[in-house]
């Protein structure tokens, strides 16, 4: 019994929440209480069996993916239902599994009206998330990559902020139209490999070098679009401010590790040598993303939007890491996704509990918030801490990592890279210095300074929003103190990538440039 | 002609005749039983059409993809016609269903109505069951003017009215360029039959003729199916016309105009002529451009859906058009084009049963501002039709998406990809129009009470719910209806 369980656990990682979904369907529409603890409770049936996923993964294992299920789907195409996981796609499915009931915990009496149908929109999301960090047949993630986005389009429409509507149809429309590419290149690839949506098959194919060029830019795109990379950023503003609390978590916590996760697990590896060429500039556009994205941050009233742009300035971070390409960068970039999930998810719900109670975000509404809400005011500024990278908290160590080891790349393939040498990561360092600039006086302004009169009544967090925050706290300290099981496994995920990008640049040295 | 052949013409013949004898049957039955009569008129018509479907499928299971049949000379039955016939019984059975609701609220004549949708479809039918290209004329014939006059038929509303003037004249122009055309290739290759068209073209020398011919014969083509440069009169006459009939009129017309269309261009192999595939190029760019973007700025949804059926004629003909390769066209590379029309009708049925279903005060309510908010007193059918939406749009999921995945990668693969890209920049475009009505749908503040939806009879709610069974269904599981595409799309060749 638990032999077919843990054999299929996949699927039924992706398909609980949808299954529970439908459940949700049935019930009356009245019993809120009802419905959000049958919701809570399949989503702690997911958190249990991502539990399992992590207990059960097979040691050390290098280049195989686990649990891997393949079924015929569209025979017509050869497309198959071809499902499996390594370290990187394990963890990121555990984190899934975590932030989502966080973010309905945190937000339990935020959503009042038509709460049956955020409910199903929310589990609907999860399904697509979990199903495009498994897929492994190029059809099937590029199926759950768009499905993604109709939960997330109507949670934003709906239940969003003022200018809900802007926001969510320009969500939608950015991150189709660089999927759509991304959809070219792959028919691209499937007919270049005779017909195979197969991953593992299309790791080995061999391109020319401007094929390789024109797919990249393909599938960069669409995966930049998520990140967000600078310039492709512009919908992340919007999106995190208009959306409710729970999607702004959601946004941040999960969804744009997917962008990340296309570049880790697609992007890069079918088109090693692109990337190696274009090196430089990625990274570039990654370190100057982070400056950006603080400075930007810096001037923000509003406090939601500030953690908007302060997500572009750590995403920055991240794929500085990923682009870096050698172990110790790619191991900081890929924890360090995990940290922002927390820090910034963590910071989100801070701002949607004081938001539940005073009904404003700006900045200038709040000034000494430390009297009011003492207990509210540690846990920020343990969030931020973590999200400026303070030692002991799990930010520090992704950012250490990560610019460490940018700082040691020896980019020599370009004209750019000789320029550029080791200032990337300088650019990255003083994005981060600034990163502690406007955290920091953001809090000195809100919790710090003379009191004020703010807005509805503020009274501090309930026994639900602290043994939420509690939890998040411990999360912080423990993986900033013992970074080690979640490092080692990223790190075995890393030198699969690193290995196989190195056995293709030295066995296609002979391709002709075209 | 002996009784052999007689009796062969009746049996095969059946969904025709069926439908024949049920539309008499309605105005019989109309005439004798007047007021009282009304729904055993309306069942009368929806039984006629399930028979003629039952007797369809007969023939589907009895024929395998090389047998044609030809009776009389004059009517093919193979596995094309009989796939373009189900696809035609199936749309009328579901217009039937869609206007219930609206018969009844705006007063429509219904033995009229469902008679004059019976006498469509048979038109339709002798439009591509043939080899002769008069049989093909008189099955247009037929098809518009029954379509004159059901666009007519809300008699109180002067759009309906305007409407049906414009296509009566429009339409008729481009009848008589089509059956000018057909004179011309009597006049010049002795013969109107396909076959035996494609072997004089070959023999005799008067390219001169055959081009015109050609031309205007697929002028008149393109007219019906709203292709750039022919499209003027849709917008107008679908905001004019019912609801139920402008869904008619956007899938089955395009549907049974494809099959000629298909049936056309392969017998005559007429995109190996010089300057054709370019000149089939610039239209279909035309058409993708013009659809999307006229879409873009309308006010009323059944113009923006009237665009957005310009744009998916225009997909449909991108698929003819990468079909071909090598100096002929592939036979099975149609599959692409069929299975379009097939996803195609699913969702535009699904969305014009919703908005059949809206009336205001005084006449439909079919513009944005009538819209909106519905999403939040009618949650199931806002969703509903956002389904719809999202099909069209091609989100993976649904059939739409298998259907542009299907011409994409018949694109692709014959390394078309400039063509490609474009096609996928329109869609991406075509995003914004629509997601407008769930926008306004569902995310506005405030509610008007101008819109009423005042009852959803059954038939509505089945119609709605098989299409977005089928859509969703057949956007996950596709492998049986692209199987049995594939052998549909054999016997041309």
């Amino acid at each position: 019994m638990t032999d077919i369980l843990v054999h299929h656990i996949l699927s039924l990682l992706i398909f609980i929440p949808a299954v529970g979904a439908l459940m949700l369907l049935v019930l009356p529409k009245s019993k809120t209480t009802l419905l959000k603890s049958a919701t809570l409770f399949t989503m702690a049936i997911e958190l249990v069996l991502a539990l399992v996923l992590y207990q059960r993964f097979g040691s050390d294992s290098i280049n195989t993916y686990q649990f891997s299920t393949s079924l015929p789907w569209i025979q017509e195409w050869n497309i198959q239902y071809y499902i499996g996981v390594d370290w990187l796609s394990a963890l990121l499915i555990i984190l899934t599994a975590f932030t989502m009931p966080l973010a309905l915990w945190g937000t339990w009496n935020s959503v009042k009206d038509n709460l049956k149908t955020y409910l199903v929109f929310v589990l609907l999301l999860q399904t697509g998330i979990v199903g495009a960090f498994c897929a492994l047949d190029l059809f099937l993630f590029y199926l759950f990559w768009e499905i993604m986005l109709v939960p997330m389009y109507f949670l934003i429409g709906i239940w969003g902020g003022k200018e809900r509507a802007y926001a969510s149809v320009k969500f939608f429309i950015y991150t189709m139209a660089g999927s759509v590419l991304m959809l070219i290149a792959i028919l691209y690839l499937y007919f270049k490999a005779g017909q195979s949506f197969n991953l593992l098959e299309l790791y080995y194919l061999k391109l020319t070098f401007s094929e390789q060029l024109t797919l990249f830019a393909a599938f960069a795109l669409a995966f930049a679009i998520k990140v967000p990379l600078f310039p492709f950023h512009t919908w992340l503003p919007d999106a995190h401010v208009q959306a409710p609390t729970a999607g702004s978590v959601i946004l941040a916590g999960v969804l744009l590790k997917m962008g990340t996760y296309g570049f880790f697990r697609f992007a890069i590896p079918l088109f090693p040598h692109a990337v190696v060429f274009l090196q430089p500039y990625l990274m570039l556009v990654a370190a100057f993303g982070v400056v950006y994205g603080a400075l930007v941050a810096m001037i923000q009233p509003d406090m939601k939007k500030l953690v908007a742009f302060s997500s572009v300035s750590h995403m920055g971070v991240v794929m500085l890491g990923v682009f870096s390409l050698n172990p110790t960068a790619l191991t900081g970039g890929l924890y360090q996704m995990i940290n922002h999930a927390v820090s910034t998810g963590g910071l989100f719900l801070l701002i949607g509990m004081v938001y539940d109670r005073t009904h404003t975000r700006l900045i200038a509404d709040y000034s000494g918030l430390a009297k009011k809400m003492p207990l509210f005011t540690v846990f920020f500024l343990i969030v931020t801490f973590s999200s400026i990278g303070v030692p002991l908290t799990n930010g520090f160590v992704g950012e250490f990592l990560t610019l460490m080891g940018s700082y040691q790349v020896d980019l020599q393939s370009s004209i750019l890279g000789v320029v550029l040498g080791r200032k990337t990561a300088i650019m990255a360092a003083t994005g981060v210095v600034l990163g502690a600039v406007y955290m920091l006086w953001l809090v000195q302004r809100v919790f710090f300074g003379p009191e004020k009169q703010i807005p509805g009544e503020v009274s501090d967090l309930n026994w639900r929003e602290s043994a939420l925050m509690i939890a998040l706290t411990l999360v912080i300290f423990v993986m900033g103190i013992y970074p080690q099981p979640i490092l080692s496994k990223l790190e075995i995920s890393s030198q699969t990538l690193l290995l196989k990008l190195e056995n293709d640049l030295t066995v296609g040295e002979e391709l002709a440039r075209k | 002609m002996d009784l052999n052949s007689f009796s062969n013409l009746l049996i095969q013949g059946l969904p025709i005749w069926i439908l024949c004898i049920g539309g008499l049957l309605c105005l019989l039955v109309d005439a004798l039983l007047s007021k009282k009569g009304i729904l055993l008129v309306y069942t009368l018509g929806l039984c006629s059409i399930a028979s003629s479907f039952y007797t369809a499928l007969l023939q589907w299971s009895q024929i395998n993809s090389s047998q044609t049949m030809i009776l009389n000379d004059l009517l093919i039955i193979d596995l094309h016609s009989v796939f373009f016939t189900l696809l035609i019984l199936a749309i009328g059975f579901i217009t039937l269903l869609n206007a219930l609701s609206y018969i009844r609220i705006h007063q429509i004549l219904t033995a009229e109505f469902c008679s004059l949708v019976l006498f469509t479809m048979v038109g339709m039918i002798f439009l591509y069951s043939s080899d002769h290209l008069l049989v093909n004329f008189i099955g247009l014939e037929t098809m518009s003017l029954s379509l004159y006059i059901l666009v007519a038929s809300h008699k109180k509303s002067i759009k309906s009215s305007e409407a049906a003037m414009k296509y009566f004249i429009v339409g008729g122009v481009a009848s008589a360029i089509f059956l000018y055309g057909i004179a011309i290739f009597y006049g010049g290759f002795q013969t109107m039959r396909l076959s035996l068209l494609s072997v004089n073209l070959a023999a005799e020398n008067l390219m001169f003729l055959r081009d015109i011919a050609i031309a205007l014969v697929l002028s008149g083509v393109f007219f019906k199916l709203a292709v750039v440069p022919f499209q003027f009169w849709a917008p107008d006459v679908y905001e004019g016309a019912p609801s139920p009939v402008t869904g008619f009129m956007a899938t089955a017309v395009k549907v049974s105009a494809f099959g000629f269309l298909l049936r056309f261009v392969m017998g005559l192999n007429i995109l190996d002529l010089p300057k054709m595939q370019t000149t089939l190029l610039i239209f279909v760019v035309g058409t993708l451009i013009v659809g999307n973007v006229g879409a873009l700025v309308q006010k009323n949804v059944k113009r923006m859906l009237a665009y957005s059926s310009i744009s998916h004629a225009g997909f449909a003909l991108l698929a003819i058009l990468v079909g071909f390769e090598a100096g002929q066209y592939e036979a099975q590379n149609a599959h692409a084009v069929l299975f379009y029309l097939l996803a195609y009708l699913l969702m535009t049925l699904g969305a014009f049963a919703f908005l059949s279903l809206l009336t205001k005060e005084h006449g439909e309510a079919s513009d944005f501002a009538d819209i909106r908010g519905l999403g939040k007193k009618h949650p199931v059918l806002g969703f509903g039709f956002t389904l719809f939406m999202l099909s069209m749009i091609g989100l993976p999921g649904t059939i739409g998406f298998i259907a542009k995945y299907n011409v994409l990668s018949l694109a692709v693969s014959h390394q078309h990809f400039q063509l490609a890209i474009f096609a996928i920049i329109m869609s991406v475009i075509s995003v914004y129009y629509y997601l407008k009505p769930s926008v306004l749908m569902f995310f506005p503040d405030t509610t008007p009470e101008k819109t009423l939806v005042r009852d959803i009879p059954i038939t509505a709610t089945i119609a709605i719910s098989l299409c977005a069974f089928l859509v969703v269904y057949l956007g996950i599981l596709p492998d049986n209806v692209l199987n049995l595409v594939r052998e549909a799309a054999l016997p041309l060749q």
